[in-house]
């Protein structure tokens, strides 16, 4: 498989006059061409930031300040305005967490979506535009697509969001926790969508999500972002069966867990630091029941412990030991014989 | 405002919307404006309308600073002496419809009914006629005057307050912590002032500050058209007008009251754009 | 099909107004202090005179009967006699009208030209020199008194440069203009500083929505984003603030029209109030009120065009 999308160090500041905060301190994650990519991590942690660098629409004051974004081999970060336009949309697109803000309210779908198809005559756009609402499974496309944002329902405007997005034929599609705003019905209504969507079409998709449910369901690969940093990256199976970071194991322990009925909840005390002023070392050590006086003086380098599978804590002994939520394939097996 | 910086150390700090050179350029324009209203005596020894027929339309120079008029009254003095009348049509003029409408709008919006229908009834017909046409007529049924100047923007200026407030109060209405307080059984009146009010409040104070300058700038223009105070008063748009005939060989007569207006006037509303930005960074 | 509804509502809405204004408008004149017949003749004249006169004018029925025949009077046209000029109120309104309409609808398009590049300008830069130095011009421009304005330019245009009339109307349709530039010059300069405001914080407002980023996302140009998206939103609320504006630029043609002695209906106001035609300023009156509602229903109509939210 080739390599779509590579993040390299990337490292994005939102500076004022009274602060700077480091949102993404230092990044580095590889897309491949076909795969589905799970960010996963806090709210504050800085995957919505990274996604919004990587098209370069960071909000106001925010700014990338290092590091590279290379997709198909080019550098983003170094992209002028003309160039960056010619990706967004015909290569990368993205899809917002809150679809009742990312549509615009006084424009109908249809000029919404026919916006996408620049150069194209009107038959052309009707088409095109009314096959994207049947493909994201809007009931009756041709008429609901001369209707308005406020007319849809909260799932139906996530499909027009992605139709939208869909709507030039990206390579990479950026699903900015595109669940999140809805019920929790519908959620799995756009979660099968995008299932649908990965089978049919073959392109990459950068899941951001809260929700450890979704990237078990949906993504080949994740990597864990805690306060700006990725503290562990894997294969889905993978993270779920050996989490090596004791911020992966306590989100997973956090979990409700079907096997342990009647047992408390295992909340992770304390708060994610502040990134205007991070501490020296590991970001998680104030909140980590394993830290040592190391942990906090120097953070530690990724490591990649097997093939495909990178973690950021020093304490190896330590983490070898976790277990995760799933068997790790051929253990069960072992465990029996 | 005292702030933990990150080395540590306690800080004291001025708000930054109190240090902006706009806010503090109005206080100082607003400041000085109260100063002569309250006591013009320090300012200027001129009798603003004692009559000198020797130094009649004498240009500005270091006697007379903004020089004589046709009567040779000192235009400094006169335009001295008005900016208390000036002011005080600015600040009067605006408080009561201030209270007066937030209360209306209050009531109206958070008990609905007929009441609610009437008052909006009332603007809607009130709201048909320009302001400064409705603002005349009430002038022509009760008379010239400075008193009825008052009265005429107290008839009118209410509703834009009451439109306002009603408005606020009809989105805080159904916020959760206004319905809280209804079911715990707090009286109206207490929901009303304590909870209600304090979040209303706010834009219609800001939108005071721009309303002061209308004010002053509609009593200047019923005294400029002859409907405000009576002569010899020195009121800003009295002098102005006073000054029309004489406009091709005696400027300054017309030229310094409307400057004056209009320097009070930036003052007034430099003040409201700071108190908006205070506001909006309290988080209401 | 919803356009045409909502049209048809918004008209008939009207209706009930008027009849309220108009109800109003008899009750302020009634209350004119006076004796409207005793006027008419003058000081000298006789009792018996002055009492023949109000019963030919109706001024000794009930106050809803003097009503109903201000209303018939006003739904027939039939407006009364001018004291002052002794010509019939309606040909004076309409000689007067066409020149507040020409002064008002100017000065409109003045600020309009004026504020939507400026406070377009201002808001994509915010805080920056440019919306800094826009921002101060435009308060100082709000503060400024329009007679105040009026007279200096008159002053510097008219008496010393010579460029434009120092007041008047003149007889061609050019001079006509010439004779408009600096009235609506003045007009525009508080509409076009609030406006101004307007759309600047409104595009601030704008620029910084999702949808913004999201139309940004689909790879549109530059302009695409700035005129199909920011600018389009950001004038809907503008819209209401011109309306509003217009009402209230109507009602200080009484003050420019004075200044530059235009004969429009504003100053056709203050003359008459002056000598006490209560004839016409009761007409005059109607009619201001009558212009707010139109332009109040024609923006609304606008504003349900831009903002498709309203109709459904």
């Amino acid at each position: 498989m080739d390599k779509l999308l590579e993040v390299k160090d990337l490292k994005v500041e939102f500076r004022s006059k009274r602060e700077t905060v480091k949102a993404v301190d230092g990044v580095s994650f590889e897309v491949y061409e076909g795969e589905t990519f799970g960010l996963v991590g806090e709210s504050g942690c800085g995957k919505s930031q990274t996604c919004r660098a990587i098209l370069s629409l960071l909000k106001k004051p925010g700014r990338v300040v290092g590091g590279e974004i290379l997709y198909k081999g080019a550098d983003l970060v170094q992209m002028s305005p003309r160039q960056l336009r010619s990706i967004r949309g015909r290569e990368i697109s993205v899809v917002f967490q809150e679809p009742m803000t990312s549509l615009n309210p006084v424009l109908s779908i249809k000029r919404q979506l026919y916006e996408v198809f620049p150069g194209a005559s009107s038959a052309e756009k009707w088409r095109r535009a009314t096959e994207l609402l049947r493909l994201v499974g809007i009931p009756s496309p041709e008429a609901r697509i001369r209707e308005y944002t406020h007319q849809f329902s909260g799932g139906m405007r996530q499909r027009a969001m992605i139709a939208i997005a869909l709507g030039a034929n990206p390579k990479l599609l950026i699903a900015d926790e595109p669940t999140t705003a809805l019920d929790v019905t519908i959620q799995d209504q756009v979660l099968c969508l995008l299932e649908n969507l990965k089978r049919d079409l073959g392109m990459s998709v950068i899941l951001v999500t809260h929700d450890l449910g979704v990237i078990a369901r949906l993504c080949d690969r994740v990597a864990v972002m805690y306060a700006g940093i990725v503290v562990e990256m894997a294969d889905t199976v993978t993270l779920f069966s050996r989490p090596r970071h004791p911020y992966t194991y306590a989100l997973m322990g956090a979990l409700p867990d079907q096997g342990k009925v009647g047992m408390e909840l295992e909340a992770i005390t304390g708060a994610p630091p502040n990134l205007a002023d991070p501490p020296a070392g590991c970001p998680f050590a104030p909140r980590c029941k394993f830290a040592e006086e190391a942990c906090r003086d120097r953070r530690p380098d990724m490591a990649e412990l097997e093939p495909g599978h990178f973690s950021r804590c020093r304490r190896r002994e330590v983490v070898a030991s976790f277990r995760g939520i799933i068997p790790a394939p051929g253990v069960a097996e072992r465990a029996q014989a | 405002m005292i702030t933990n910086t990150p080395s540590g150390h306690l800080k004291r700090r001025i708000p930054p919307w109190l240090a902006t050179p706009a806010f503090v350029a109005g206080t100082l324009i607003v400041l000085v404006a109260l100063v002569w209203a309250l006591f013009p005596s320090w300012f200027t020894s001129y009798d603003p309308i004692a009559v000198d027929t020797s130094v009649r339309c004498v240009p500005p120079s270091m006697t007379h600073l903004f020089g004589t008029d046709n009567f040779g009254r000192d235009v400094f003095a006169r335009v001295v002496y008005g900016t208390g009348i000036d002011l005080k049509i600015g600040l009067l003029g605006t408080l009561i419809p201030l209270v007066f409408g937030s209360v209306l709008g209050m009531f109206a919006g958070y008990y609905g009914g007929v009441f609610d229908s009437l008052l909006m009834r009332a603007i809607d017909i009130l709201m048909a006629f320009p302001f400064t046409i409705l603002v005349i007529v009430i002038m022509t049924i009760l008379g010239q005057g400075l008193q009825n100047v008052y009265i005429a923007l107290w008839l009118v200026g209410w509703i834009a307050y009451a439109r306002l407030v009603r408005g606020e109060v009809l989105v805080l209405k159904n916020a959760e912590f206004i319905q809280a307080a209804q079911v715990a059984g707090f009286t109206d009146a207490r929901i009303l002032l304590r909870h209600l009010l304090p979040n209303v409040v706010s834009s219609a104070i800001v939108f005071a500050a721009s309303d002061v300058v209308l004010c002053m700038l509609t009593g200047a223009s019923m005294s400029f058209l002859g409907l405000g105070v009576q002569l010899p008063t020195p009121e800003w748009g009295a002098i102005l007008n006073e000054g029309r005939s004489y406009i091709s060989y005696a400027w300054w007569i017309t030229f310094f009251p409307g400057l004056c207006l209009a320097i009070t006037g930036v003052g007034f509303s430099l003040l409201g754009d700071g108190l908006t930005d205070f506001l909006r960074t309290k988080g209401r | 099909m919803n356009q045409l509804n909502y049209a048809v509502k918004r008209v008939l809405q009207i209706v009930p107004v008027l009849l309220m204004v108009t109800i109003l408008i008899f009750l302020m004149i009634h209350m004119i202090p006076g004796d409207p017949a005793r006027l008419i003749l003058g000081e000298k004249a006789t009792n018996s005179a002055v009492a023949a006169l109000r019963a030919k004018l109706g001024l000794d029925q009930s106050l809803p009967a003097q009503y109903f025949l201000y209303l018939k009077g006003l739904l027939t046209l039939d407006l009364g006699t001018s004291l002052t000029y002794q010509r019939p109120v309606t040909e004076l309104l309409l000689v007067s009208l066409p020149i507040t309409v020409s002064l008002t609808l100017i000065s409109t398009v003045f600020s309009i030209l004026v504020s939507f590049p400026l406070g377009f300008f201002a808001g994509m830069r915010k805080d920056q020199a440019g919306d800094q130095a826009v921002r101060v011009t435009a308060l100082a421009a709000i503060a400024m008194p329009s007679f105040w304005v009026a007279l200096l330019l008159m002053l510097l245009f008219g008496v010393k440069l010579q460029w434009f009339p120092v007041g008047g109307w003149g007889e061609t349709p050019t001079e006509h203009l010439k004779s408009l530039v600096l009235p609506a010059f003045t007009q525009s300069l508080m509409t076009s500083a609030l406006l101004i405001r307007n759309i600047r914080n409104s595009v601030v407002d704008i620029s910084v929505m999702d949808y913004v980023d999201f139309a940004r996302s689909k790879g549109l140009s530059n302009g695409a984003v700035k005129y199909r998206h920011i600018l389009r939103n950001a004038l809907i609320s503008t819209v209401t603030l011109l309306a509003m504006r217009m009402a209230y630029m109507l009602g200080g043609s009484v003050i420019i029209e004075t200044v530059f002695s235009l004969p429009g209906l504003g100053k056709l106001m203050v003359d008459s109030i002056f000598g006490r035609d209560y004839a016409v300023v009761q007409s005059l009156v109607f009619l201001f009120a009558f212009m707010v509602l139109v332009i109040n229903l024609l923006t609304d109509l606008l504003y349900s065009c831009l903002d498709p939210r309203v109709k459904f």
